[in-house]
């Protein structure tokens, strides 16, 4: 019986054991993260110049103080020197010329850059960021003189195999030569796309890299200007604040590399006042959207656009004389820089800023030590002058953009003969 | 007849007095005269000593005799006058007609050498000797019964294979031509040498059975033990051709070695032991065998085939072994008996064959281990090169694991590189540790049972359960190879514990000694199941199996020892053992346990009183062990898998053998019912044949990182950092989001880089390091990576690590696969440097050498005081002075003491187990 007694106390403990494993609750299965954007520690600047054309780059980071910068090009890494950022943690200057990319280790923190390419009757803008393994470029147009070329850039070690596709208006439209490029580390692949497309009225290119990491920028001549425009991380929310340059038309642009059919929606923000789920559709793979704003209501000064998987919205500016292409904004922020390179005698600089929020905004626009305040109304766009302050501080490496609320801004550049640029600003806080 | 060597002899005549040397081989009992009166007094004109002791000397001055120290040296010293030698024992006693028998016989036949009949002389009529055969292997064979009495059925003048040495005529000449005894041998094969020798050289061996002297027969020399094993071994090499030997070697080697797996199965080891010993002392004395053989076949005379005229066809091994399985089977009974009577009857008395099933079942399940190699998999990972750098970092020193830390390695990593140690570095000492764990774990669970009262047919199957049942399958999987050594250790602990408290002090300090050994062993290789064997002890009490109450302290004594064997590990981690290791679960199969609660549940009601305390104890220990195996700590959860395996074993033990148990026809049915149950459960096991790897999981990383060591500069100390998936890689790992790594040092892995320490300050900064490269993506990893050493990335592409390390400048990829990405740091350091890369080397975990330097040195550990001279942190690692030309890590005296301790009283302990298994000799 002592057997059995003692055999009795270990069934109980088998048993008590058994119920405890079966109560406890399974452990969250972890769903794997989408790629979040988080601080790097370097900014990417793709560079490509047109001709008889200065090419300068503004940078901020978190901290004052020397920044190493990188010369890569043809697989060599060539120190530049280095870039003593003021106390403001701003620098500008000449960066090389031709296609090739400059690296500044902004070291952690946010940070931001821009890039201008000014020649006398052209000029063009771009926004420095990050390399990544998915980009797109919106804008591009092929009809009659227009000129497309689309630049890849490795300024990495590892080298790169990209998948392109390009959209149309009539929808997929890769020529076989292009769909797999293979971009050697350290190197730039410039292609042109106006031969294997022509009249093509709206193109868009999405590059998915794999293995590495590459940069992009589509380079449209036509119009007597020629416009920069960098490839940009697919996201679900674009805002695109509408400059007004003096332009015959501007265009709404929506890519996205989605496999399958998903909802989008357009919120217009007009003098008159916001018109939210303006227009709310089906997008379908492949598709490429090109909304002429003269089609839409009067008066718009900004466009937000929502996707339920990511995509890529820019904007195509055309008159005469002036060509400016740029993607939209893909997040809010409280803080942004807007370079100053390129920005001089006989240019027109105007920072750009849409509050989507329900609150009035105070936005101060600063510069050196000198700044100026403006008020958003929400869901509204306002510019300001950023020449103001240039004429007030002297030497200034960029702008800072500030706000209470989360802001979108955008900065365009004219010169003289009409020519223009629009470029994003860079969120730095 | 073939003519003798000493035709050209005269032939003497009875009718002329011979004369005759006696020849006493003294062995330190006092001498006499073997004849002190009559005919035979006159013959004998010289009396003789043998020995080599002083006391022999002494003996031959008292009897007023010549004294030489060997054989061969009275043969050099007797004139050429006398005819016959007689060999005697010291303590023969020659029965008055003795010696004229062996004349007689002598003359008579034209033999060259006579024997005696030996009899007790305790016993009048016990014979011990009339001659023997042997077989062609020299193994002899008397024919006699135990305690046969002499009734002249033997009373034949007859050519024998063998005689006894206790006492033997020997023509002279015959002697200073041959020589004497072979000193080397024991007294059996002396005599088998010294016949062949004759034989070989025409002369007739006969014995003589008229002739009678008597022998203690308790002092009569036999033909057992590896020395005689050993002896007819060289006396076979000795006298046959060469052609004769170039298939009786290997046929011997494979019967013997038969023989003793056949033994093995019986729990005999000694056989086999015995034969290893043999062949080993054989190989050792070879050059005297090869001058012997020399010498023998110079008066080669006959050929092999007059040998084997005399000897037994066939192999006395085999005919014993034959009978050793007869008399175990025992024979078909009445023929009114039916089949399933006789098959029960035989199921009941099937232990051979259950034992030899198990081996078999056991032997199948991890073949692969033998034809390929152990897996390289979890924990289970060969010694490093440097077993002495283990073991220094075990005591003490600076272990290399990691980022380098002072704690002790794992004590089964030590215990390995012990091993590793006393092999002298041999690449097979884990498999051979492997081996004998298995074959350990095997017979002692068997062992275990019987002792509990299970019947040896459900014994061996429980022995099968407690070493392939999901209770080890399931820590096996993870690869964790120390289990095996402690399943090895685990029954011979309990055993020895258990059993009855031998008789004799030297028997029960052996057995004391046997218990703290087994735990010593269990401890080193899963700490904390040291306290199993007491558990399973106070349990076994309780449930009243039949093992006294004095088990418990000889547990208790054993467990102590076992946790003192261990100090340095306990003391370095301030006893905290059990919070500290692996994250890894135990996973109790419920629907198996399930299956071993019924059987348990069926042998309780159907197993008889007798099956009823062991099967108790199952249940408590499968309980018990599955209550410590939820928690989450691993050492603890690994040593209630311990407890559970043991308790499903001692389980399907007490079911199977509830079937084969006699009884009424409802209790033989559902004893049945147990079986089957009990089958069940054994049946569950089946999977683990399909791998061969006795549970253990499947290689993963025996060539993954080969290329680091062929890639690698002798002496930077160079590290991977491996990235995966939870789990996956080799040993502990760090954790972080959504991914594992960990450091390695270059090249394969190896144990005792497996366990990995808490995170000193250097591991907090690389944990830093990775959430930068996850979540910063900067430019430059290889320059982040480079203090560390690192000089690899390994990253799974299942983690999709690989996204993070794509934009940046100074790490390149050396290789792809499906499976993996391989980087290469551009800017790697080396551990340790100094004015320049490459002016110091790492040379030894805990050394670092270079050129001498009136600068810093630094070294890419985790910073500790121990290190210098002059040693300064900084950051996370040292820095030390160059001024030496070498940098030392200091080791703790104390842990370095308890190391020493560690090590030595396994060894003693060893030392006075084999010294206490005397006394039962």
């Amino acid at each position: 019986m002592r057997g059995v007694a003692v055999g009795m106390l270990g069934l109980v403990l088998g048993v008590l054991t058994w119920a405890i494993s079966a109560a406890s609750s399974p452990a969250a299965v972890q769903a794997p993260g989408e790629e979040t954007l988080s601080g790097s520690d370097h900014l990417v600047c793709p560079l490509a110049d047109f001709v008889r054309s200065e090419t300068e780059v503004s940078v901020k980071a978190t901290r004052p103080g020397p920044i190493p910068l990188w010369d890569v090009a043809e697989a060599e890494w060539s120190l530049l020197g280095g870039a003593e950022l003021d106390e403001r943690g701003m620098w500008t200057g000449a960066a090389p010329a031709g296609s090739s990319v400059f690296l500044a280790e902004t070291g952690a923190g946010p940070s931001g850059a821009g890039i201008t390419n000014a020649a006398p009757q052209a000029f063009s803008a771009w926004t420095c960021g990050e390399s990544s393994g998915r980009l797109a470029a919106l804008g591009g147009a092929t009809l009659a003189d227009d000129r497309l070329d689309l630049i890849l850039y490795n300024p990495y070690v590892l080298d790169s195999v990209v998948q392109v596709v390009v959209t149309s208006e009539l929808g997929e439209d890769t020529p076989a030569a292009l769909r797999e490029i293979y971009v050697p580390a350290g190197k730039t692949v410039e292609m042109t796309l106006d031969e294997p497309l022509r009249l093509r009225r709206s193109l868009a290119v999405l590059a998915e890299s794999s293995p590495g990491r590459v940069a992009l920028l589509l380079r449209q001549t036509g119009k007597g200007d020629t416009a920069m425009t960098e490839g940009v991380t697919p996201h679900t929310d674009w805002w695109l604040p509408v400059p007004d340059l003096g332009q015959a038309e501007t265009h709404l642009i929506i890519a996205s590399p989605s496999g399958s059919p998903f909802t989008y929606r357009v919120d217009l923000m007009t003098e008159s006042g916001p018109l939210p789920a303006f227009l709310e559709e089906d997008f379908l793979p492949g598709q490429l959207v090109s909304i002429p704003l003269s089609a839409l209501p009067g008066g718009v000064t900004g466009i937000g656009v929502v996707g339920t998987v990511p995509l890529a919205a820019g904007l195509r500016i055309e008159g005469e004389g002036l060509l400016a292409i740029g993607p939209g904004v893909r997040e809010t922020a409280r803080s942004w820089f807007l370079p100053a390179a390129g920005d001089g005698p006989g240019r027109d600089a105007r920072a750009w800023v849409l509050n989507p929020s329900g609150l009035e905004a105070s936005v101060s626009v600063s510069a050196g030590n000198f700044s100026f305040t403006i008020t958003v109304p929400p869901e509204s766009v306002r510019s300001f002058d950023l020449g103001k302050l240039r004429a007030s501080a002297e030497g200034i490496a960029g702008y800072l953009v500030e706000a209470q609320e989360e802001i979108a801004v955008v900065m365009t550049t004219q010169i003289q003969g009409g020519a223009a640029s629009v470029a994003a600003g860079a969120p730095v806080g | 007849m073939t003519g003798t060597a000493s035709s050209s002899d005269s032939i003497v005549r009875p009718t002329r007095t011979p004369s005759i040397a006696v020849v006493l081989m003294a062995e330190g009992d006092p001498l006499e005269p073997p004849v002190d009166r009559g005919a035979e007094k006159d013959w004998i004109t010289r009396l003789i000593v043998v020995g080599k002791d002083p006391a022999a000397k002494r003996e031959a001055e008292r009897l007023g005799a010549l004294h030489r120290e060997t054989l061969d040296a009275v043969a050099k010293a007797l004139p050429a006058d006398i005819e016959f030698i007689w060999i005697l024992a010291d303590r023969a006693k020659p029965e008055p007609g003795a010696l004229t028998a062996l004349v007689q016989v002598a003359v008579n036949h034209q033999v060259a050498l006579v024997g005696s009949k030996i009899l007790s002389s305790e016993d009048s009529e016990q014979l011990l000797s009339v001659g023997s055969a042997t077989d062609l292997f020299g193994v002899t064979f008397t024919g006699l019964d135990d305690s046969e009495l002499d009734f002249a059925q033997y009373d034949v003048v007859r050519e024998v294979s063998n005689l006894s040495p206790v006492s033997l005529l020997m023509r002279r000449r015959l002697l200073a031509v041959l020589g004497g005894f072979d000193e080397s041998l024991p007294p059996v094969s002396a005599g088998l040498d010294l016949c062949q020798r004759v034989r070989l050289a025409g002369g007739r061996v006969v014995v003589a059975p008229s002739s009678r002297v008597r022998y203690p027969s308790g002092l009569f020399p036999r033909f057992a033990g590896w020395r005689e094993r050993a002896g007819r071994m060289r006396a076979m090499f000795k006298a046959y051709r060469l052609m004769t030997l170039a298939w009786a070697i290997p046929l011997d080697v494979l019967l013997n070695l038969g023989e003793g797996l056949f033994s093995l199965v019986l729990g005999r080891p000694g056989r086999l032991a015995g034969f290893l010993t043999a062949v080993g002392w054989n190989i050792w004395r070879f050059p005297s065998a090869v001058s012997g053989r020399i010498k023998a076949q110079k008066f080669r005379a006959v050929g092999d085939e007059d040998i084997f005229r005399y000897q037994m066809s066939g192999s006395v091994t085999l005919r014993e072994v034959g009978s050793e399985i007869g008399r175990r089977i025992g024979d078909f009974g009445p023929e009114e008996k039916s089949w399933a009577v006789v098959l029960t009857s035989r199921l009941r008395r099937g232990a051979p064959l259950a034992a030899l099933l198990s081996f078999l079942y056991v032997a199948a399940a991890s073949r692969n281990l033998w034809l390929v190699g152990l897996p390289s998999v979890g924990f289970s990972f060969p010694p490093g090169d440097d077993s002495a750098a283990v073991l220094a970092a075990y005591a003490g020193g600076w272990s290399d694991a990691g980022l380098g830390t002072s704690l002790p390695p794992h004590p089964a990593a030590a215990l390995t590189a012990f091993a590793d140690w006393l092999t002298l570095g041999w690449s097979g000492s884990q498999i051979l540790v492997t081996g004998m764990a298995l074959l350990a774990g095997l017979l002692g669970s068997a062992r275990l049972f019987r002792s509990m009262g299970v019947a040896s047919a459900g014994s061996h199957a429980g022995a099968a359960v407690y070493l392939l049942g999901s209770a080890t399958a399931s820590v096996l999987a993870y690869g964790y190879w120390p289990l095996v050594v402690a399943l090895g250790a685990l029954p011979w602990s309990v055993s020895a514990a258990a059993r009855p408290w031998p008789d004799g002090w030297r028997a029960r300090i052996g057995d004391l000694a046997a218990v703290s050994l087994a735990c010593a062993l269990l401890a080193a290789s899963t700490p904390l199941a040291v306290a199993a064997p007491l558990a399973i002890v106070l349990l076994g009490c309780a449930a009243g199996v039949g093992w006294s109450w004095w088990s418990v302290p000889r547990a208790l004594l054993g467990a102590a020892a076992g946790v003192s064997a261990v100090g340095a590990y306990l003391w370095a981690y301030d006893l905290d053992v059990w919070s500290h290791g692996p994250s890894l679960d135990w996973e109790a199969d419920w629907v198996y346990w399930g299956g071993v609660a019924a059987a348990g549940l069926l042998a309780v009601l159907f197993g008889g009183a007798r099956l009823r305390g062991a099967t108790g104890v199952g249940l408590a220990l499968s309980g018990a062990g599955l209550w410590v195996g939820h928690l989450p700590e691993w050492e603890l959860a690994l040593a209630g898998a311990v407890l559970a395996a043991v308790g499903a074993g001692t389980i399907v033990a007490a079911s199977v053998a509830a079937g084969v148990r006699e009884g009424k026809d409802r209790l033989r049915v559902g004893g049945l019912l147990a079986l089957l149950a009990g089958m069940v459960v054994l049946g569950s096991s089946l999977p683990s044949l399909e791998g061969g790897r006795a549970g253990l999981a499947e290689d993963r990383w025996s060539d993954r990182l080969e290329f680091a060591s062929s890639l690698a500069e002798p002496g930077d100390g160079s590290r991977l950092l491996l990235i995966g998936e939870e789990g996956s890689l080799p040993g502990m790992e760090r954790e972080g989001e959504g991914f594992s790594y960990r450091l390695m040092k270059a090249g394969p892995p190896t144990l005792e880089q497996a366990w990995l320490a808490p995170p000193g300050v250097g591991d907090q900064a690389l944990e830093e390091v990775v959430r930068t490269l996850s979540e910063a993506r900067p430019l430059r990893p290889g320059e982040l990576l480079a203090p560390f050493g690192v000089r690899w990335v390994v990253v799974s592409q299942e983690t999709g690590f690989s996204r993070y390390l794509s934009g940046q400048v100074d790490v390149r990829i050396l290789s792809e696969s499906a499976e993996a990405v391989v980087y290469e740091n551009l800017v790697a350091l080396p551990r340790s440097d100094g004015p320049y890369v490459g002016a110091w080397d790492s040379v030894a975990p805990d050394r670092v050498e270079g050129l001498e330097f009136q600068g810093r040195i630094r070294i890419g550990d985790n910073a500790h005081p121990g290190w210098g001279p002059d040693w300064v942190q900084h950051s996370w690692w040292n820095t030390i002075s160059g001024s030496d030309g070498a940098g030392t890590f200091t080791p703790d005296p104390v842990e370095r003491r308890l190391g020493w301790w560690g090590g030595g009283l396994l060894i003693g302990l060893a030392g006075l187990v084999w010294w206490g298994r005397g006394a039962s000799r």
